[in-house]
């Protein structure tokens, strides 16, 4: 059986590419341009989907995008609404939410319950008692929510995308064409988007009998595909609008982010149901649905039908209908004044029936619910209510409700667009816009074609005089004529409790007199109890007449009872188009590829890679205390390339570095280093690191892996405040950095470098430039880990010649890479604290012993006065060394853990070694002052009524007289 | 005069080089497979590593003079540009600060000198450059950067984000192909590389060698 | 996503940025009490209206003042920073 209808002009099919696919395992052919709901219904198969709640049999609704009843499964995609789902050869679909099938679906059963579950009722029966919740939980998950996700699915990452225009037209309908023609032919970029795979919008459907439409059509389009500055992205949905008009647009393949900086929306309106008993039987549609049907599918939306219609609309409807060999029965007009158009008389002549104030009261059906028997219609008394009694039943296959339309104005309300309710229309229409934000068309009250094209045009107009057009001619606003195109109410209440509001989610009239009952009075508080407008479609076709029940509990306006707040996006989007590509950019030293090759084990340390230590990763502990031992003992080598390196020159260098630093700067000879410390306004210790002076007016300065981003950053903020004639240089990635520490270290160097690094010629803390391996290079003497050393900074492209220059000559002494957390136990065991880890957002220098490193009598430097309020205080903590007596004990402590006096927490461990050079586990952490002296005990808890004792000890713990790095 | 190869650039090459220079230290790919065909693929989208290249950077308030006595052609306004000798560039990135890139020879620097005169100080600048090239580096750009560059001047930069990294993006005249050069901290350079070598080979944009963009070289 | 105007760079996205905090104009130190200088360092107040703020654009290295009004999340104008700043 096949509801093909004859070829139709302009139709979307192409019969020349018939295409075989399958739904619910039943094979079926349809052709290219079909949506899966189109040939389906062509099949005559009108059992598409079964309703979320009581599983009742749901067709077409809408065939505009947003049937959530049709939502089916193909492969790994699950919840594809089959009205936009494109045929494609051999494609298997099949319908989500059902025990079975659509059309054989053991959950219907749930219908017989319905009158049981009233909205609200699963929030209220489910919660007590507490302990069966998880049972209850896990019965419902069976039989709640829609498609099942394929938790194999694998895919590559999709590209997002930027794009930027002058001018984006969401809809390219009759006002959306007109208005990017106009633009495009004045020169601006413009992009033109439409959910649909075709331009034209209501001329391919509503106005396909109408020869002057259709012409106007076809230039328009002659006039748009002319112009290369229109971008016309057919089968484009635009999602959301958000700050300074950046769009979200996502098509079949990607995300693009588009930068517009004018937005045209010419969305048009959504059809919207009428609520009557039974209204959701296969085989009821809205008018437009059955429209794109015949014109755009060729497909017969029903042999036999019935319009329910309050609209010039309908009655175009029924001549169109009819014009296609459909029988319309009835048209059933709800407004008792009938239609005053001349399309009143052109149904006549039809010899269709128009019954005048009436309503259909209810479906009847066959074949439980899934076919359409026919329509009790009644007529309606001077209230609107129904009055069965005098019903007249009408057989019937089908039902066309044409009885008003809603904006699509969910763009337009986040990008901050005010509605107002207007009667002469009875829609919500945009009356107060952002700068650079246009409506036109039916989104904007206008609904004949020629007045959408004229409004198009104006909206156009206003577009580029504020894109800074010059010479543009405005247009007059264009106002609606004639009957309203919807009808205030068009909501029948009825006993059976099966007169639909929202089909989403299965809420019917009297769920919201219970929801009013309940002292649900706001739109917003009544959406969330009944769920209305919380379903797939987001209300598209429930949300009006929601607010037209509201307000008449309320006994106030349409426009006093509001909306509900439109978020993005406008139609369901694939998750994988907003994970899209991502990147997170990770910084490598120059030796990256060295260490990798060496068996380094690599870990993020902030933004930078870094290798902890060299060797298996079953060996953590035994490699760093190899690698300890060897600087210890002869010679290591590490890659300190993060560490932040920056110059500072000009004539106010020493200034600034006063400025910033606590210490002292102007007499600093050249050729030396000092400790640098810097806190930040209130005083916390923000940076610490060493400055060499390199010339009086050249320093060269270090700071942390972690911090010197930000550091670099505040500096570049002071330069400006203090306005000194100061240049600084981030040479964090420009320079490697390589320390070569231990007793043999100075006997691997001498013969590489031009610098003589003897003792008295280059001491401890002296900074001298020559070459290392041939390659220009900055020494500095500086003792982190402990022991003899040299820090030799490099232009990052000779990192690696340099380096492995070093790893040669060292191999006699025994040279051994060592990574970073080598070099956090060997700092450790020197006492010396890393900023940020040993020290918070608080921590001041006195209570990290630091106080002197601070000038006494400085006028100022940043945070000085702070600091001076801080002084007077007594201290609230110290930061201090421990020593465990055995690393065996479990669980270990770790860092964090906190360290307490009974049940006072008296403390925290900010760094921890299990195994160290010196044969006992050491730490530290911060304690309250009184803990603070050596010998006494710290109660670390591992565990709950777990913990460990330290004791604390005076720092440096290795290598106390610092004689070892002089 | 050949020195020994003592720089390296951060980005591993692809394959051995099928021929490469030497660069003041450095080898410079020229091609890989096929000469030819990378030559075409530059004309459609392609990628090429530049890191090798020397460069440098002047800052402070007698910058300017000591450049203009080096011969090099000065910027009228800041992110403008001018071409060095030998292909390189000369960029004005603030209005005490230059940025140096040389040509393919790396010739056309000015010396390294001993003494600089008082605020005139050199600076290390071993950013990474990275070159992506052909009529389809625009849909590489929208995938991966927030600016327009469909309306961006030439020859100068853009300072902006890229696959998230902060880089300084040169759409350049003079090369027989659209081409924008982008410099960024050498640390991120293999980050931002393989980002966009990924979205490359998605349009089928090969990773060539220098020879497709310098014509001289060949 | 909000487009944010660089005096030096132009308009450009808000990713490209880093927010940098109220900007509050330099004080002298010495000129203040104890009581009123913890009040300039620590006190951030969240009414709604017209503030001045430091925004760093990340690739130049530029920070610049932006007057925003964060009730209406609008930008009014940006600037560089000069000490006449600090003059209200």
């Amino acid at each position: 059986m096949t509801s093909r209808l004859p070829p139709q002009p302009g139709e979307w099919i192409d019969r020349e590419q018939p295409l075989d696919f399958q739904f619910e395992g039943v094979s079926y052919q349809g052709y290219t341009g079909d949506v899966l709901s189109s040939a389906l219904w062509a099949n005559g198969v009108h059992v598409l989907g079964r309703s979320f709640k009581y599983h009742r049999p749901r067709g077409i609704y809408s065939l505009a995008n947003h049937d959530a009843n049709a939502l089916v499964s193909v492969g790994s995609r699950t919840n594809l609404r089959a009205d936009c789902l494109p045929l494609e050869a051999g494609l298997q679909a099949s319908a989500v939410n059902t025990l079975g099938s659509a059309s054989r679906d053991y959950l219907a059963i749930m219908d017989r319950f319905s009158r049981f579950l009233p909205v609200g009722f699963y929030y209220k029966a489910f919660h007590t008692p507490r302990r069966l919740f998880p049972f209850y939980e896990k019965q419902m998950r069976k039989v709640a929510g829609l498609g099942k996700i394929d938790p194999q699915y694998r895919e590559g990452p999709t590209g997002k995308q930027y794009d930027f225009c002058d001018l984006l037209i969401v809809g390219a309908g009759p006002a959306g064409l007109s208005a990017a023609v106009d633009a495009g032919e004045r020169g601006l970029r413009v992009i033109l988007v439409d959910e649909n795979p075709h331009p034209g919008g209501s001329f391919t459907w509503q106005w396909q009998r109408n020869a002057e439409a259709q012409e106007r059509y076809k230039k328009l389009l002659d006039r748009l595909h002319a112009l290369e500055n229109i971008d016309l992205r057919p089968g484009t949905i635009a999602g959301g609008v958000y700050s300074d008009y950046w769009v979200a647009l996502f098509d079949q393949h990607r995300l693009t982010k588009l930068r517009a900086s004018a937005v045209l929306i010419a969305s048009g309106c959504f059809e919207q149901p009428a609520v009557f008993q039974n209204n959701d039987a296969p085989g009821i549609m809205l008018g437009s649905a059955a429209q794109r049907l015949i014109h755009r599918y060729a497909v017969q939306p029903f042999t036999r039908g019935v319009i329910l219609g309050a609209n010039s609309d309908a009655y175009r409807l029924a001549s169109d209908l009819a014009a296609n060999g459909i029988d319309v029965t009835a048209l059933c007009d709800l407004r008792p004044e009938g239609e005053p158009s001349t399309a009143h008389a052109q149904v006549e002549a039809t010899g269709i029936p128009v019954y005048r104030g009436f309503t259909i009261y209810q479906a009847e059906t066959r074949r439980r619910g899934k076919q359409l028997a026919g329509v009790i219609a009644c007529p309606l008394d001077r209230k609107g209510e129904p009055q069965p009694q005098a019903g007249l039943t009408l057989p019937c296959d089908g039902v066309a409700v044409s009885v008003g339309w809603a904006p699509d104005g969910g763009l337009l309300y986040q990008a901050g667009a005010r509605f107002q309710y207007k009667t002469e229309v009875e829609q919500f229409v945009p009356n107060s816009l952002p700068a650079g934000l246009f409506a036109a068309g039916r989104v904007n009250g206008i609904f004949s074609w020629p007045d959408q094209c004229r409004d198009g045009l104006r909206a156009a107009r206003e577009a580029a005089v504020y894109l800074g057009q010059p010479g543009v001619t405005e247009l007059d606003s264009v106002t609606h004529q004639g009957p309203s195109p919807s009808h205030p109410y068009p909501i029948f209440s009825h006993p059976g409790k099966h007169n639909f509001v929202d089909f989403d989610e299965d809420i019917h009239l009297a769920d919201f007199k219970n929801a009013h009952q309940e002292g649900y009075d706001n739109i917003e508080l009544v959406k969330r109890f009944t769920t209305v407008g919380m379903g797939p479609s987001q209300g598209k076709l429930s949300n009006m007449n929601a607010i037209r029940i509201l307000a008449r509990h309320n006994r106030a306006t349409i426009q006093a009872t509001g909306t509900t707040t439109s978020r993005p996006f406008q139609h369901p989007v694939p998750l994988g188009h907003l994970a899209g590509r991502r990147f997170h950019p990770l910084r490598r030293t120059p030796l990256d590829a060295w260490h990798r090759q060496a068996g380094g084990q690599m870990a993020h340390a902030g933004s930078w890679l870094r290798p902890e230590y060299y060797g298996p990763a079953d060996q953590r502990d035994q490699s760093i205390l190899s690698e300890a031992n060897q600087v210890r003992q002869t010679v290591g080598l590490i890659d300190v390339s993060t560490l932040g390196k920056l110059q500072i020159t000009g004539p106010d260098a020493a200034e600034f570095l006063e400025r910033i630093y606590t210490g002292r700067f102007h007499k600093q000879p050249t050729e030396r280093l000092r400790y640098g410390l810097a806190c930040d306004e209130t005083g916390t210790v923000l940076e610490d690191g060493v400055i060499a002076r390199l010339a009086d007016d050249h320093f060269y300065v270090t700071a942390t892996s972690g911090g010197s981003g930000a550091f670099y950053r505040e500096l570049l903020r002071w330069r400006q405040i203090f306005q000194l004639n100061v240049q600084i240089s981030n040479l964090t990635g420009q320079l490697a950095a390589i320390n070569l520490a231990g007793p043999e270290s100075r006997n691997v160097l001498k013969d590489l470098t031009s610098i003589d690094v003897a003792g008295d010629a280059f001491p401890y803390l002296g900074v001298r430039r020559g070459t290392v391996a041939g390659v220009a290079a900055t020494l500095m003497r500086v003792g982190f880990v402990g022991e003899l050393g040299y820090e030799i900074h490099v232009p990052a492209s000779s990192a690696l010649h340099v380096w492995e220059v070093l790893a040669d000559a060292g191999r006699p002494f025994g040279l051994k890479p060592f990574g970073v957390e080598t070099q956090r136990l060997l700092r450790l065991e020197k006492g010396h604290l890393i900023v940020g880890h040993d020290t918070d957002a608080l921590t001041h220098p006195a209570e990290a012993d630091l106080n002197w490193a601070i000038a006494k009598n400085k006028p100022f430097f940043v945070g000085s006065r702070s600091l001076e309020i801080l002084q007077q205080r007594p201290l609230t903590r110290q930061l201090v060394g421990f020593r465990l007596a055995d690393a065996d004990v479990t669980p270990f402590p770790k860092e964090c853990h906190l360290i307490f006096d009974g049940d006072t927490i008296v403390g925290r461990v900010t760094s921890i070694a299990r195994y160290s050079t010196l044969k006992h586990p050491l730490g530290m952490a911060f304690v309250q002052p009184r803990l603070a002296s050596p010998g006494s005990q710290l109660h670390i808890r591992t565990a709950p009524g777990k913990s460990v004792v330290g004791e604390v000890c005076s720092l440096p713990f290795y290598d106390p007289e610092n004689l070892r790095q002089q | 005069m050949s020195l020994p190869i003592t720089r390296t650039s951060p980005i591993l090459p692809p394959a051995s080089p099928g021929a490469s220079r030497d660069v003041a230290g450095a080898s410079l790919a020229l091609w890989f497979d096929d000469a030819e065909q990378e030559r075409r693929a530059a004309q459609r989208l392609a990628l090429c590593d530049l890191s090798s290249l020397p460069r440098v950077g002047y800052k402070g308030n007698a910058a300017t003079n000591w450049l203009r006595e080096q011969q090099v052609p000065i910027p009228a306004e800041t992110f403008e540009s001018k071409r060095l000798r030998d292909g390189g560039i000369v960029l004005k990135v603030a209005s005490d600060e230059y940025f140096l890139e040389a040509g393919p020879t790396g010739l056309d620097l000015p010396p390294q000198v001993a003494n600089f005169p008082p605020e005139c100080f050199p600076i290390v600048r071993e950013d990474s450059s990275i070159v992506l090239c052909g009529v389809r580096s625009k849909d590489v750009l929208q995938q991966v950067c927030g600016y327009d560059f469909s309306t961006a001047a030439l020859d100068r930069v853009v300072y902006t984000r890229l696959a998230g990294v902060d880089a300084a993006v040169f759409p350049a005249s003079g090369f027989p192909q659209p081409l924008v050069k982008i410099w960024s901290d050498r640390s991120y350079a293999v980050s931002l590389w393989n980002s966009l070598v990924e979205i490359c080979a998605e349009f089928e944009g090969p990773i060539i060698g220098a020879q497709a963009l310098f014509t001289d070289l060949a | 996503m909000k487009i944010l105007n660089c005096p030096l760079n132009g308009p450009r996205p808000i990713q490209e940025f880093h927010y940098g905090g109220e900007f509050h104009p330099p004080l002298d130190p010495a000129e203040l009490n104890d009581a009123d200088w913890g009040q300039e360092v620590h006190h951030r107040h969240g009414e709604p209206g017209v503030k001045r703020e430091w925004w760093y654009h990340t690739a130049s290295g530029t920070w610049f003042i932006a007057e925003r009004d964060n009730l209406k999340d609008h930008v009014i104008q940006t600037y560089l920073y000069t000490p006449e700043c600090g003059n209200d």
